[in-house]
C-alpha cells in the first residue's frame, strides 16, 4: 500500500521542523554567549580586554549551539515529524501509524485500510495551517542584546568615544610616544625615550647614513654639558695611563683631518656648544688644529665617530638636524664650550640603547655633536678601567650590536691612534664576567 | 498487495467497521431508553463487553446500576442472572455444587448443579458485601470464563460478562475487593449522580407510564463477531510504547513514574491493565471510524482502565488524593514520541 502522500507531507514539513528546533537551540546558546560578551565589551571601554577574551563568548556560543542543536535535532525523523503533523492537524496518529505499518510491512486488511486512509487524508492536508513552532522564550531579549552588541562592536566611533575617554587616556601616552618616535623627536613628560630597532639586515653604511642625517635628540643649547667630577677624574686617570705615543697618534689624526679642505662655508653654521671635556685633551686638539692649519696640509682622512644615544632631557626640544658637512668629527675631536654651569652629572642610560657607529669624512675638528662628545666621555671613562656606573647594559650590546660595531672597526680606515681607543671601547661594552666571549656573529677580529 | 486486490479488502473492512459502529450504536441507544443520563457509562460497559472484559460499577444506591445491567441483558438477547452478594453467600451459591441424585434404579450419584455463574450476563450486586472467599469464587469465571468444581472444569458459554456493583458509602460489614479480583475488571466505572435534566427525564419515563420497552438489537453471535473485529485492529509501535510507558508510570519504583506517583502510590497496574488499555483503545478507534489505535484513544481509556489498579498509600488517602488525579498526572507528564524503527 502506498503512502506517498504521507511521505510527501512529511518531507515538506521536516525542514520547517528542523528550523524551529534550530531556533530552540539558537536562542539559549546566544543568550548565554551575550550575557558573557556584553560585560566584556563594556569593560573594553575602560580597560584593555584581550582579543581572545572577546572571542571566547563567540566560541562558547558555537559550542553551545552545536550541543543544543544536536540534542534538539536528534529526534527529528520522519516518524517524529508525522507525529507532529498528526498532533497539529488532529489526525489522531493516522500518518504516524501509516508510516509504521509501511515500515514494518503490516499486511492485514485493517493495516492496509489504515494506510489507505492516511494517504487519502494526507493528500487533502492544507499544510499552510500548520503551526510547527513558535519563537522560543527570550527571543526578544536575545534580539535586543544582539543589537546592543552590534552597536558596541561596529557602531559609530563617537559612541565609543563617549565612554572611551578613559581609554583614550590609557592609550594616549603610547600613541604619542609612537608619533614622536616617528618624527624623530624626543618624547615629553617623563616617558622614556622611544627605542628604535636597528634593522640588522640593512647595510651598515645605510644605517650610519640615516643616523648622520638624523636630527639630534636634544637641543644642544639646552644640554647639560657639564661633566661630572667622576668623569674628570677618569680623564685624569686616562691621561696618566695613555702613553705619549698614543697621544701623538691622536694629534696626527687631528692634523690629518684639519688638512682636509672645507667643503662648505661655515660662516652661517654656528657650532653647537659642547661639553668641556678634559681640558688637557682639548688643548691637545686645539694644538693639533692649529698645527694643521699652519701646515695647510690638504687631503682627506677617515675618522670615526661613535654615537651613543642618550636619554633626552625632560623638556628638551628637537632642533633638527645639523647641517651636513659641518657635522661632527671622529676621534677625540671636540669643540668649544662656554658652559660654566655646575657640577656635571652623568645621565643614566636605560637598558637598551641604540648604538650607531658612524664613519664619515670630515675636516671640521670643531663642529661636534653631543653624541660624539658623549662618546668621547664614554671612551675616556672606559679607558680609566675604574669600576664606575655603566651607561649601557653590556649584556645587550655585544649580543645585538657587536657585529655592527666591529664592522667599521675592521673595514673602515681608522686613524692608528684611535683604533686602540675604539677597540677598547667596544671591548668595554662586553660583560665584565665574560670579557673574552666572542660576540654573536662576530667572526672578524678588529684590526689593531 | 496490488491496488486491485486491496480495494475489495478495504471494502470488506469498511463494511465490518460500519457494522460494528451500527451495532454498537443500536445497543447504546436501546439501553439509553431506560437508563437516563449515563451515556458514557453505557458506552464503556458495551466497550468492556466487546473487549471480553468485566466491569465494576461503583455508585450510591438508587442510581440505576442494576437497571443498567438488566436492560443490557434484554437488549443483547443474552441470558441474564443476578446474584445479590451478602455476607452469608457461599462460593457454591455462585458457581454451583455437586449434589447427590438418585436415579430410577435407586442408584445414587453426584450431579453437578450449575450456579448462577452459568449465564451470559452476570450481575454481582453489592459484591463487596460477600466474604473474600465468596468473592474469589468469581476469579476463575471472570478471567478464564470457566469454573472448576470438585476437580471438574466447566467452561462458561460465550459471551460471558460480569458486571459487579458496589456501594462506596456504607462500608460497614463489607469486604473490600482484593487487588487480585479488582484486576480482573477491565473497567471500574464511577457512576455519579444524575444531573437535573436527567432527573427530570427519569421522572417522566418512570412515574407516568410503564417502563419503556427495549428491543433486542444484537445477539451473542453478534457480540462475538464484533469482538473478533476488535482483535484485528492494528496498533502502531509508538502507541504501544506510549501505553506501556503509561502503565509503567503507575509504579513508583520505575523511571517513568511521576513525582506524584512516587509520593502517593503504593502499587501500580499489572500487564493485564495494559492489555485492557490497548483493547479498549481498539474499540474506541473503531467507534471513531479509524483503523488503528492512537495515543488519544489510550488517554481516553486510561482512567477507567487504571484507576482501580493503582494502590494509594496512606499519605494519599490522608490527603484525599484521588486515583483519577494520579492517572491524569501520569498522562500529562508521559510524552508521546515516535522514534525511528
Amino acid at each position: 500500500m502506498s503512502t506517498q502522500s504521507v511521505l510527501r507531507v512529511v518531507s515538506r514539513v521536516t525542514g520547517r521542523v528542523r528550523f524551529w528546533r534550530m531556533m530552540e537551540a539558537f536562542v539559549p546558546a546566544a543568550l548565554w554567549a551575550l550575557v558573557v560578551l556584553l560585560p566584556l565589551y563594556v569593560a573594553d571601554m575602560f580597560v584593555a580586554v584581550p582579543w581572545y577574551l572577546l572571542l571566547a563568548p563567540v566560541a562558547g556560543f558555537i559550542v553551545l549551539f552545536i550541543l543544543f542543536a544536536a540534542k534538539r535535532l536528534r529526534g527529528v525523523n520522519r516518524f517524529e515529524v508525522a507525529k507532529i503533523v498528526d498532533d497539529q492537524m488532529q489526525l489522531k496518529d493516522r500518518l504516524t501509524s501509516a508510516l509504521y505499518f509501511e515500515r514494518l510491512k503490516f499486511d492485514d486488511d485493517m493495516s492496509r485500510a489504515a494506510m489507505a486512509e492516511a494517504d487519502e487524508v494526507a493528500s487533502k492536508l492544507d499544510l499552510g495551517k500548520l503551526a510547527l513552532g513558535t519563537w522560543p522564550k527570550r527571543t526578544a531579549l536575545v534580539g535586543g542584546l544582539v543589537a546592543v552588541t552590534i552597536v558596541l562592536a561596529i557602531g559609530p566611533m563617537h559612541i565609543r568615544g563617549w565612554f572611551g575617554s578613559a581609554t583614550a587616556g590609557k592609550t594616549a601616552a603610547a600613541k604619542k610616544t609612537h608619533e614622536l618616535a616617528d618624527e624623530g623627536a624626543a618624547p615629553t613628560d617623563n616617558a622614556p625615550a622611544p627605542l628604535e630597532k636597528i634593522d640588522n639586515k640593512k647595510p651598515i653604511q645605510s644605517l650610519t647614513k640615516i643616523e648622520s642625517e638624523r636630527a639630534p635628540d636634544r637641543d644642544p643649547n639646552s644640554m647639560d654639558t657639564s661633566m661630572s667630577a667622576d668623569v674628570l677624574a677618569d680623564i685624569e686617570a686616562v691621561k696618566a695611563t695613555v702613553n705619549m705615543q698614543d697621544m701623538k697618534d691622536m694629534q696626527d689624526a687631528f692634523k690629518d683631518d684639519k688638512d682636509k679642505p672645507k667643503e662648505k662655508d661655515k660662516s652661517d653654521t654656528k657650532p653647537p656648544p659642547i661639553a668641556p671635556l678634559d681640558q688637557e685633551l682639548l688643548n691637545d686638539i686645539a694644538r693639533a688644529t692649529k698645527t694643521k692649519s699652519e701646515k695647510s696640509e690638504g687631503g682627506k682622512d677617515d675618522a670615526i665617530g661613535v654615537a651613543v644615544k642618550m636619554p633626552s632631557k625632560p623638556g628638551a626640544k628637537s632642533q633638527g638636524q645639523p647641517k651636513k658637512g659641518g657635522g661632527g668629527h671622529g676621534g677625540g675631536d671636540v669643540g668649544e664650550s662656554g658652559d660654566t654651569r655646575g657640577a656635571p652629572r652623568r645621565v643614566p642610560i636605560p637598558g637598551r640603547e641604540k648604538l650607531v657607529v658612524d664613519s664619515r669624512k670630515s675636516n671640521d675638528t670643531v663642529e661636534k655633536t653631543d653624541f660624539e662628545k658623549t662618546v668621547m666621555t664614554e671612551v675616556m671613562m672606559r679607558l680609566s678601567m675604574k669600576d664606575v656606573e655603566m651607561t649601557a647594559k653590556a649584556v645587550d650590546v655585544p649580543t645585538h650590536f657587536s657585529p655592527q660595531a666591529r664592522e667599521p672597526v675592521a673595514e673602515e680606515t681608522i686613524p692608528p691612534g684611535l683604533r686602540g681607543y675604539v677597540q677598547r671601547y667596544f671591548e668595554g661594552l662586553a660583560p665584565r664576567q665574560a670579557p673574552q666571549a666572542p660576540a654573536e656573529g662576530g667572526t672578524e677580529k678588529p684590526t689593531e | 498487495m496490488s491496488e486491485k486486490t486491496s480495494k475489495p479488502a478495504n471494502a470488506n473492512v469498511d463494511a465490518r467497521l460500519a457494522e460494528f459502529r451500527a451495532t454498537f450504536g443500536r445497543m447504546s441507544d436501546e439501553v439509553s431508553k431506560v437508563i437516563v443520563g449515563y451515556r458514557d457509562i453505557i458506552d464503556n460497559v458495551l466497550t468492556a463487553l466487546l473487549t471480553r472484559g468485566n466491569v465494576l460499577l461503583e455508585g450510591v444506591p438508587g442510581i440505576g446500576k442494576t437497571m443498567l445491567v438488566r436492560t443490557l441483558g434484554e437488549v443483547l438477547e443474552l441470558q441474564f442472572r443476578r446474584v445479590q452478594f451478602t455476607a452469608d453467600l457461599m462460593p457454591g451459591d455462585i458457581v454451583g455444587t455437586n449434589m447427590i441424585a438418585q436415579d430410577e434404579t435407586g442408584r445414587r450419584t453426584f450431579r453437578f448443579e450449575r450456579g448462577p455463574v452459568f449465564t451470559n450476563l452476570l450481575l454481582a450486586d453489592e459484591i463487596n458485601r460477600a466474604t473474600p472467599k465468596t468473592q474469589s469464587a468469581l476469579l476463575e469465571a471472570m478471567e478464564e470464563h470457566s469454573v472448576t468444581v470438585a476437580g471438574t472444569r466447566y467452561v462458561l458459554e460465550e459471551p460471558f460478562f460480569v458486571l459487579a456493583t458496589q456501594n462506596p458509602l456504607e462500608m460497614e460489614g463489607t469486604y473490600p475487593l482484593p487487588q487480585a479480583e479488582l484486576d480482573k475488571f477491565i473497567f471500574k466505572l464511577d457512576v455519579g449522580f444524575p444531573a437535573l435534566e436527567d432527573l427530570d427525564e427519569i421522572i417522566v419515563r418512570t412515574t407516568f407510564e410503564a417502563m419503556p420497552k427495549v428491543n433486542r438489537v444484537a445477539t451473542g453471535a453478534d457480540i462475538l463477531r464484533l469482538r473478533a473485529l476488535v482483535r484485528e485492529v492494528p496498533v502502531s509501535p509508538h502507541v504501544e510504547d506510549y501505553a506501556a510507558r503509561v502503565v509503567l508510570a503507575t509504579h513508583p519504583e520505575t523511571e517513568h513514574a511521576t513525582e506524584m506517583v512516587k509520593r502517593y502510590v503504593k502499587g501500580g497496574a499489572s500487564p493485564r491493565g495494559l492489555q485492557g488499555l490497548i483493547l479498549a483503545g481498539k474499540v474506541r478507534a473503531l467507534l471513531d471510524g479509524r483503523y488503528s489505535v492512537s495515543c488519544e484513544d489510550i488517554n481516553a481509556m486510561a482512567h477507567p482502565t487504571l484507576r482501580h489498579r493503582i494502590q494509594r498509600n496512606l499519605e494519599a488517602e490522608a490527603e484525599e488524593i484521588s486515583r483519577d488525579a494520579i492517572v491524569s498526572d501520569i498522562l500529562t507528564k508521559t510524552p508521546q514520541t515516535a522514534e525511528a524503527v
